[in-house]
C-alpha cells in the first residue's frame, strides 16, 4: 500500500510538472506583459489569433468592393491583426483601458477589421529581441528601434515591401514623399514603415521656459542671449524668492533626463554637434559652445541657485517641485511647463490668473548663427514591420496603407468620431465627426475648447488608441490639419501663437543628420558615447571653481575620447554626406 | 581499479535499492533540475559566437573568446571591477556582520512583546520594493531630505551635504541601504540556529561565572558557527554580485562612475542594446569566479575551522 501511495504521488508530481511546462494556449484580445515574458506570452496570442487568421486572411487582400465611410474596404472575413507594440513601459490608466477596448470594438463593426494588441509594460526593445530570439512574435511588430528591425531583416523575418509600393502602398510612398529614398536600405529595398513618422515643422518642440506673471513683474525685460535669460531668472528670484506656502525656490531646475545634447542648440550645435561646410562632425564636448553650456549651468551652480538636486531628480520628483511653484526656469520640451504648471494650477484653482503660467521663450549665444532647438527628424526612429509570420502580408500591408490615408489618419490621431461615452459619466467626447459619405468637420465645441486650452485631455483617451501602424505628424495637405488635436490653430491661440513668435527661427531638419544603418561598433561607441559624458558632464555642472571645471572638462574628453568618440563623428559625417547625396543637396 | 570501480556501483545500486522510494519521489525534483537547470546551459555557447537573435547557436559565426576578451580590455572595466568588488567587500564585512550582531542583540532579549515587535518590525524592510525604497531614500538623504534638514537645524553642517550626487558617498548609502533592508530578515537563520543551543552549556557557563558575553564567546558563537561558515562561503561565490536594482533606482548620472557594476554594464551592452554574446560572456566569466571562489573558500574553512558546505 505504501509503495503503491509513494509511486502514485511521484506519478502524479511529475504529470502536473510536465503540464506545467506545456501551453496553456488561452487569449483575450488585449494583454500586457512585463519585457522578459514578452515571447511567452506573445506566443499565446498568436497561437490564440493564428487559427482564425488562417482561415479569414486569404480572401481580404483581393477586395469585397464594399468601402466605408473612412474609404475601407470592408473584407468579407474578418481581417485579423496581431500586432506586437513595442514602445514598452505600458502602463494604462482605466480611461486609456476603456479607450482601447472602445477602439477594438469600433473597427470590428465598422472595418471588419480585429486587432490583438500585445503591450509591453518593461522594456520594449529588450522585449522584440527577445520575441526575435525566441521565434514568437506576431505578425506586425510596431515601434520597433531601427537596429532591431535590420536584425529582422538580416534574419530573413521581415517581409520586403518594395514590391508593393506602387499598387497596395500608394498612400504610404504619398506620406513619405521625398523622403522616401532614405527609408530604402543599400539595395533599394523598404523592409518597413515608420512607425511614427513627419513633423509639424511649423511649430517647436524645444525651448526655455519662463514664469510669464513673474517676468512682467520685474519689467518684462528683452531675453536675447543666455546671460540675458540668466539675469531674468535671478531677477525673479531676487523678487519672488519664496513660493506662496514660504518654501525656497531656484532659478533653474534639471532632472534626469535633461541632455546637453538638446541645451547645446541654444548655443548654435544642431543635436549637440558642430556641422562644419565640408559635412564633418564635432561633438559638443569638444567646442566652446559646449563649454559655454556646461559653463553657463555651472554659474547657477556656483551661486546657489541651481536646484541641488538636479542630477538625482527623476522627472516625477521634479514635476513636484515645479507644481509647487519652486523653480523660476527651465530648459525643455514646451509641453512641460504647460503639463507640470498651467495645467496642474487651473485644475487647482479655476478662478486662477491667465498670466500665471510659463511662457516658452528662445535665445542664443551672441557667437552663434542661430538657435537649433527643435530637430526635425522626418524619417523618424522607430519601425513598423510584417513578420515572416504573416499569412497574408499583403492584406496587412493594405490596412497600413489605409491608416496613411488622410481619413486613416484622422482616424488614428483625432480618434472615435461622432461621440463616444465618457466613462460612466452619462457624457459623450468626440474631436470630429464623420457621415457616412465620408464628409468630416471638427467638432466646433472641441476646436473652441483646444483654442481655450480647456480640453480634457483625460476624457480624450476614452476614443482614442488606435494603434499607430503608420502614421505622419505633418501637416496635410489643407496645410492645417494634422493628426495632433491640440497642434492646429495657433493663431487662433494666444499663448501658443506667443510660442511660435518667440521661437520660429529655431527649428531645423535633422533628418539628413538621422544615423540610421549603425555597425556594432558604432553601437558600442554610441552607448560609450552617452555613459562616458552621463558619468562625467555633472562635475562640470557642479564645479567649484574654474580649476575644478577645467579638470572636469579634461576629463569629460578624456571618457569620451576613450569612448570612441571619433569613430561616431566619422559615421554620423559620411552617413550625413550619403543623405544630403541622396536628397539632391 | 576495475573491481574497485565494480565495488562502488554494486554499493550504489545497493544504496538506491535500498533507498529507491525516496528515489522515486525525487524523480520530479531532478526532471526540474534537468530541464530548468541544466539544459538551458547549452546558451552559454553564445558567449563564443558572434550570436544573432533568432539563428541557431550552431549557425552563428565561432569568435572563441573575443567577448571575454572585449570585456577584459573595454576602458571601463577597471572601473566596474573596482565599484563591483568595493561594494561587495563592504556587504561582506559590515553588511555580513551586521545580521550576526543583530541576532545576538535579539537573544539576548528576553521573550516578551518588545522582542517580538522588534524582531516583526525588522523584517520589514526585507519586504518593500526598491523602487519603493529608493523613494524614501530621495526623501530622506536630498539636498533638502528629512537628514541634511535635521544637519543643518542642529548647525552640524551650513550647506546641505550632497549625499545623493556626490559619487564619494555612494557605496556607503549602498552599503546602509542593504543592512537596513537586508539585516531583520537575514538574521534569522541566526535566530533558527541560536535555538538549538544547548542549554545545559549555558548553565554550566553561569555556575562557572561566565557573563553575557563570555557565553557569547564560547557559547553562543560556536554554535553558530557552522551558519556563519556556510553563510560566508555563499556569500564569496556571490562577490561579483553587488546589486542590480538598487543601482538603478538609487543611481543617477553624477554617481555613475561609482555605481556602475559588472551587472549594470552588463545588462545596457547585453540587453539593452542586444548584444546577447556581450552579456552571456560576462555572466559566464562572474559565474566561473564564482565557482572558484566558493570552492576555494570551503577548503580553506574545512582547513582552518573544521566546517565547511561539501
Amino acid at each position: 500500500m505504501k509503495k503503491k501511495t509513494m509511486s502514485l504521488i511521484a506519478v502524479a508530481l511529475t504529470a502536473a510538472m510536465l503540464a506545467g511546462c506545456g501551453n496553456a494556449g488561452s487569449n483575450g484580445s488585449t494583454g500586457t506583459t512585463g519585457g522578459s515574458d514578452a515571447p511567452a506570452a506573445e506566443s499565446k496570442a498568436a497561437d490564440a489569433a493564428g487559427d482564425a487568421q488562417e482561415e479569414a486572411q486569404a480572401p481580404v487582400s483581393e477586395g469585397s468592393g464594399n468601402f466605408n465611410e473612412f474609404g475601407w474596404e470592408v473584407p468579407e472575413e474578418t481581417l485579423v491583426i496581431n500586432i506586437l507594440d513595442a514602445a514598452g513601459d505600458y502602463a494604462p490608466t482605466e480611461s486609456e483601458k476603456v479607450g482601447e477596448a472602445n477602439v477594438i470594438e469600433y473597427f470590428k463593426e465598422k472595418f471588419n477589421v480585429e486587432f490583438n494588441i500585445q503591450h509591453i509594460s518593461g522594456d520594449g526593445t529588450e522585449a522584440v529581441n527577445l520575441a526575435l530570439a525566441s521565434g514568437d512574435y506576431p505578425d506586425i511588430i510596431r515601434y520597433v528601434p531601427f537596429t532591431v528591425m535590420e536584425k529582422f531583416v538580416q534574419m530573413n523575418k521581415a517581409v520586403d515591401l518594395t514590391p508593393y509600393m506602387d499598387t497596395l502602398g500608394t498612400n504610404l510612398k504619398k506620406s513619405m514623399g521625398e523622403h522616401y529614398p532614405l527609408f530604402l536600405d543599400g539595395d533599394s529595398k523598404l523592409w518597413y514603415v515608420p512607425s511614427m513618422m513627419g513633423s509639424i515643422d511649423d511649430f517647436p518642440d524645444y525651448s526655455a521656459h519662463i514664469r510669464y506673471d513673474e517676468w512682467q513683474g520685474i519689467g518684462s525685460p528683452e531675453i536675447k542671449t543666455p546671460d540675458d535669460f540668466y539675469n531674468a531668472l535671478n531677477a525673479i528670484l531676487e523678487k519672488y524668492p519664496t513660493t506662496p506656502n514660504g518654501e525656497s525656490r531656484y532659478a533653474i531646475s534639471l532632472y534626469d533626463s535633461t541632455s546637453p545634447v538638446d541645451l547645446c542648440g541654444f548655443w548654435g550645435l544642431k543635436s549637440g554637434y558642430d556641422i562644419d561646410d565640408e559635412g564633418n562632425f564635432t561633438y559638443w564636448a569638444f567646442t566652446d559652445a559646449g563649454k559655454e553650456m556646461t559653463k553657463f549651468l555651472n554659474r547657477f551652480y556656483l551661486d546657489g541657485t541651481l536646484d541641488p538636486d538636479s542630477f538625482a531628480n527623476n522627472f516625477e520628483q521634479w514635476k513636484t517641485k515645479f507644481s509647487n511653484e519652486r523653480v523660476v526656469g527651465m530648459l525643455g520640451s514646451w509641453w512641460i511647463s504647460y503639463n507640470a504648471g498651467h495645467e496642474v494650477w487651473q485644475s487647482l484653482d479655476p478662478n486662477m490668473p491667465e498670466d500665471k503660467r510659463f511662457i516658452q521663450i528662445g535665445f542664443k549665444s551672441e557667437d552663434a548663427d542661430a538657435a537649433y532647438l527643435s530637430a526635425k527628424n522626418f524619417l523618424g526612429s522607430r519601425c513598423t514591420i510584417i513578420t515572416d509570420k504573416a499569412k497574408d502580408p499583403e492584406a496587412l500591408l493594405k490596412f497600413i496603407d489605409w491608416q496613411a490615408s488622410e481619413l486613416g489618419q484622422a482616424l488614428t490621431g483625432w480618434g472615435i468620431p461622432n461621440g463616444t461615452p465618457i466613462g460612466d459619466t452619462g457624457e459623450t467626447g468626440k474631436f470630429w465627426d464623420i457621415d457616412e459619405e465620408g464628409n468630416w468637420s471638427v467638432d466646433p465645441e472641441a476646436k473652441e475648447q483646444l483654442i481655450t486650452e480647456t480640453w480634457d485631455y483625460e476624457a480624450e483617451h476614452y476614443w482614442t488608441g488606435v494603434p499607430w501602424l503608420f502614421v505622419n505628424q505633418s501637416r496635410w495637405d489643407d496645410g492645417e490639419h494634422n493628426i495632433w488635436p491640440n497642434q492646429m490653430w495657433y493663431s487662433e491661440n494666444k499663448w501658443k501663437s506667443m510660442m511660435l513668435d518667440n521661437l520660429s527661427d529655431t527649428i531645423f531638419d535633422s533628418s539628413a543628420m538621422s544615423l540610421r544603418v549603425k555597425s556594432d561598433d558604432i553601437k558600442m561607441a554610441e552607448q560609450a558615447v552617452k555613459d562616458a559624458w552621463q558619468m562625467n558632464w555633472s562635475a562640470a555642472v557642479q564645479a567649484n571653481s574654474d580649476a575644478e571645471f577645467d579638470a572636469a572638462w579634461k576629463q569629460l574628453q578624456d571618457a569620451l575620447n576613450v569612448a570612441g568618440i571619433d569613430k561616431l563623428e566619422e559615421a554620423l559625417a559620411e552617413n550625413y554626406k550619403t543623405n544630403m547625396e541622396k536628397l539632391g543637396q | 581499479m576495475v573491481e574497485g570501480i565494480k565495488k562502488k556501483a554494486g554499493h550504489c545500486w545497493k544504496m538506491f535499492q535500498k533507498q529507491r522510494q525516496l528515489w522515486l519521489l525525487c524523480i520530479p525534483i531532478i526532471i526540474w533540475v534537468v530541464l530548468f537547470a541544466y539544459v538551458p546551459m547549452y546558451g552559454l555557447l553564445i558567449a563564443f559566437v558572434d550570436y544573432i537573435p533568432g539563428m541557431s547557436i550552431f549557425k552563428c559565426n565561432f569568435v572563441g573568446l573575443k567577448y571575454f576578451r572585449d570585456f577584459v580590455l573595454s576602458p571601463v572595466f577597471l572601473q566596474l571591477l573596482r565599484n563591483t568588488l568595493a561594494m561587495s567587500l563592504l556587504g561582506l564585512t559590515f553588511g555580513f556582520a551586521a545580521p550576526i550582531l543583530f541576532a545576538l542583540c535579539l537573544n539576548e532579549l528576553k521573550e516578551g512583546w518588545f522582542k517580538k515587535t522588534v524582531q516583526t518590525t525588522s523584517y520589514l524592510p526585507h519586504f518593500i520594493s526598491w523602487v519603493v525604497a529608493g523613494s524614501m531614500i530621495f526623501m530622506l538623504l536630498s539636498n533638502e531630505g528629512i537628514i541634511n534638514d535635521i544637519l543643518m537645524r542642529l548647525g552640524l553642517t551650513e550647506k546641505a551635504i550632497p549625499f545623493l550626487t556626490e559619487g564619494k558617498y555612494y557605496w556607503v548609502m549602498y552599503t546602509l541601504a542593504n543592512i537596513w533592508k537586508g539585516m531583520g530578515w537575514s538574521s534569522i537563520i541566526y535566530l533558527s540556529a541560536m535555538s538549538s543551543m544547548d542549554s545545559e552549556l549555558m548553565e554550566a557557563g553561569a555556575v562557572d561565572g561566565m557573563g553575557r558575553l563570555g557565553a557569547v564567546k564560547h557559547v553562543i558563537l560556536p554554535t553558530i558557527l557552522p551558519t556563519i561558515v556556510v553563510q560566508w562561503i555563499i556569500g564569496i561565490g556571490g562577490i561579483l554580485n553587488a546589486g542590480f536594482e538598487q543601482h538603478l533606482v538609487l543611481g543617477n548620472t553624477s554617481t555613475q562612475a561609482y555605481w556602475d557594476v559588472i551587472d549594470t554594464y552588463s545588462y545596457r551592452y547585453g540587453i539593452q542594446l542586444g548584444y546577447y554574446s556581450v552579456g552571456t560572456a560576462v555572466g559566464l566569466m562572474k559565474s566561473i569566479i564564482g565557482v572558484a571562489l566558493v570552492w576555494a573558500t570551503n577548503w580553506f574553512c574545512r582547513k582552518k575551522l573544521d566546517t565547511a558546505i561539501f
